[in-house]
């Protein structure tokens, strides 16, 4: 509580605003100040609403009500079963079976019927509580013996209530069960502060549910890590492999190798996340590849890492090549290694990355990495768990780079075909997902749910176009995305952002060529572009000026706009073909 | 520190106040920010620094400054 009266007190101005409104029935004032200290390691500032008690259905569908003059872009359903259904938590000995199934099919309409009203009037994300375990059930043993036990009842309630927030986009469930078995019921619930004031969770519960919120947070924000760096030797096997030999080291079946071998295994689950994977390590590279091409219990292989840096120079210089070969910023790296030493190296040079020492237990690496929750996004698309292969294809491309004489040459060589669509219902989670994570090639840095994607791309006046690109070495998937608004006979690029990994192969040209051309075909007279600075995409602040736009005076600064009649827009020749769709509307 | 410092601390950093605007008297009449839920994050808060648990009847006592410091007294803090 000090902690985030202090935070308060010194950084609420500097830090930016994350908005959560909160529909609850019980009070989780004393929740807030976790959640403050959790938000403000990431660096944000909640600004936070509460609605009275007992006028939830009313707050939503009042139009000038708190809530909805709040305009919170994330709003959380805080319900307890004590409140939803009292009877089954106080009076479960006394309900017969029917009435048990009758109070939870209630509890889930009424939820259901909530996140209705919310998402017909908000493109807010919901987060939906779900319900905790009594610490002592009503039945004793016996409880457990029956599925119409309360613990089973509830266990059931919850299984409903993700069926029934997967009904809607851009609702998720917070597992509040999970939370509060993780900390120990009898440490979860605090039934003083629930007679005093209605208050029922511990300060330990609350901490731990502020860390199970921030990991949606942090996607939605564009703040969740993108890539994890492993140092070799005593992280990921036992030994040094330059002096034990790929025979020597400790990875396999039994302890203490396999410590090591279930660590490998976590690894992957991250690898299928679609989390890039490298490798920076002290050793002699071929030492140390040796084990991922041929050890038979090494469960990583050399494919699941995007890149490497086995080489004797410092690790800060090779975190950052890492970085710029992948085209992403430092902070959105995670650098794991077993020596104090380079930690602190990497901490003091790169204090943006998540740096993590892993100290000698090998037996706690697999659940030290679990427990980082840094990772999460809110879906997880087909994109992201072919990322690494898309990533490795980029290091061939390079090697063909090499052989060709000059870079239009090369750009030919590639193949290319470049696809640009209008969203359609397929393309809207990656193109929200992308909204949220683009941080460098993004002239306007505006984030927006699935669902506010899906209302620019449905309403009359708005575009929303993504592009995909093919070449002879991969598919690189939605790579593109720009929304454009038009008003009578002008129009403005709300949003413009590229994937980094296709920089330089003249994709932005040639989606800018065919929007300045459609809004042509429009009638549109003026269309206008801008460039919102932020500290990470500086390198697009000469975007439209390139493109030839022309400054505007009378606009803010960062106005670039031009005539559709009059543009020569150039579409780059080295692409083998481009693909323009139709005008569906989703 | 003295136990009124480390009470009026609390107190302090519970409501929003500075110390030296915490005296004796203080009570939720003479301190607007002492609401039902302040009261609450106060009794936490006293819990934290003086490493004590109060039952929901000590809780229900301590309505003001001295009856706090009573309470604190009685479970056996150094005055």
């Amino acid at each position: 509580m000090n902690a985030a009266a202090q935070i308060g007190r010194s950084t609420e101005i500097k830090l930016p605003s994350v908005r959560i409104a909160f529909l609850r029935d019980y009070t989780i004032e004393t929740f807030l100040p976790s959640l403050k200290v959790e938000c403000a390691r990431i660096g944000l500032w909640p600004e936070t609403y509460l609605n009275d008690f007992d006028v939830i259905e009313q707050e939503l569908l009042n139009p000038s009500s708190g809530l909805n003059s709040f305009k919170p872009e994330v709003v959380v359903l805080a319900l307890r079963i004590h409140k939803l259904a009292r009877r089954l938590m106080m009076e479960f000995g006394e309900a017969s079976k029917e009435e048990i199934e009758t109070l939870a099919a209630n509890v889930i309409e009424r939820t259901r019927n909530i996140i209705n009203i919310l998402r017909q009037q908000s493109s807010a994300v919901v987060l939906v509580h779900d319900f905790e375990m009594p610490d002592f059930p009503p039945l004793g043993f016996i409880d457990s013996q029956s599925t119409n036990g309360l613990h089973n009842v509830i266990r059931r309630l919850n299984l409903s209530l993700v069926s029934m927030v997967n009904e809607f986009t851009g609702a998720y469930v917070v597992d509040v069960d999970y939370v509060a078995s993780q900390v120990g019921y009898r440490n979860a619930i605090d039934h003083k502060y629930w007679q005093i004031g209605k208050a029922p969770y511990t300060f330990a519960f609350n901490l731990a549910l502020a860390k199970e919120y921030v990991k949606p947070i942090r996607a939605l924000k564009g703040k969740a890590k993108k890539c994890l760096v492993l140092d070799c030797d005593n992280t990921l096997w036992g030994g040094i492999v330059g002096e034990d030999g790929i025979n020597g080291i400790k990875l396999g079946n039994t302890h203490p190798g396999s410590s090591y071998a279930d660590f490998h295994l976590a690894v992957l689950d991250l690898y299928h996340r679609g989390v890039l994977l490298a490798l920076c390590s002290k050793n002699n590279e071929s030492d140390a590849l040796e084990v991922f091409i041929s050890h038979p219990d090494s469960k990583l292989k050399k494919e699941h890492f995007v890149t490497h840096r086995i080489n004797w120079q410092d690790k800060a210089t090779n975190l950052r090549e890492i970085a710029a070969e992948l085209n992403i910023g430092t902070d959105s790296l995670v650098f794991m290694d077993d020596s104090e030493f380079e930690c602190n190296l990497v901490r003091r040079e790169l204090p943006e990355v998540l740096t993590v020492h892993l100290t000698g237990d090998a037996s706690s690496y697999r659940s030290v990495l679990q427990g980082l929750g840094v990772f999460d996004t809110l879906t997880i698309s087909d994109e992201d768990r072919k990322r690494s292969s898309m990533y490795r294809a980029d290091t061939e491309r390079k090697a063909t780079l090499a052989n060709a004489t000059s870079m239009e040459e090369y750009l030919a060589s590639l193949e290319m075909v470049l696809t640009i669509s209008k969203a359609t219902d397929f393309a809207i989670p990656r193109i929200a997902q992308l909204t949220q994570k683009t941080n460098q090639f993004n002239l306007t840095t505006r984030r927006y749910s699935e669902d506010e994607i899906r209302s620019f791309a449905s309403n009359d006046c708005s575009d929303v176009y993504f592009a995909e690109l093919n070449d002879k070495f991969d598919s690189s998937g939605i790579i593109a995305v720009a929304i454009v608004k038009r008003d009578g006979q002008e129009a403005d690029i709300d949003t413009f952002l590229m994937s980094c990994r296709v920089i330089g192969r003249g994709v932005e040209d040639a989606m800018v060529a065919h929007i300045v051309g459609e809004s042509k075909e429009k009638g549109v007279i003026q269309i206008r572009g801008h460039y919102l600075p932020t500290a990470k995409n500086g390198q697009v602040a000469d975007f439209y000026e390139t493109l030839g736009f022309f400054a505007v005076g009378d606009k803010a600064p960062g106005t670039w706009a031009l005539e559709p009649a009059e543009a020569d827009m150039q579409t780059p020749s080295w692409f083998k073909d481009i693909i323009t769709g139709g005008e569906s509307k989703p | 520190v003295s136990i009124d410092d480390r009470i009026k601390t609390v107190m302090s950093n519970v409501f929003g106040i500075p110390v030296d605007h915490i005296d004796d008297q203080a009570s939720p009449d003479t301190l607007e920010a002492w609401d039902s839920l302040n009261a609450m994050n106060l009794s936490v808060s006293l819990e934290e620094e003086f490493n004590v648990m109060f039952t929901s009847e000590e809780l229900s006592e301590m309505s003001n400054f001295k009856l706090i410091r009573l309470v604190l007294l009685e479970k056996g803090v150094e005055g």
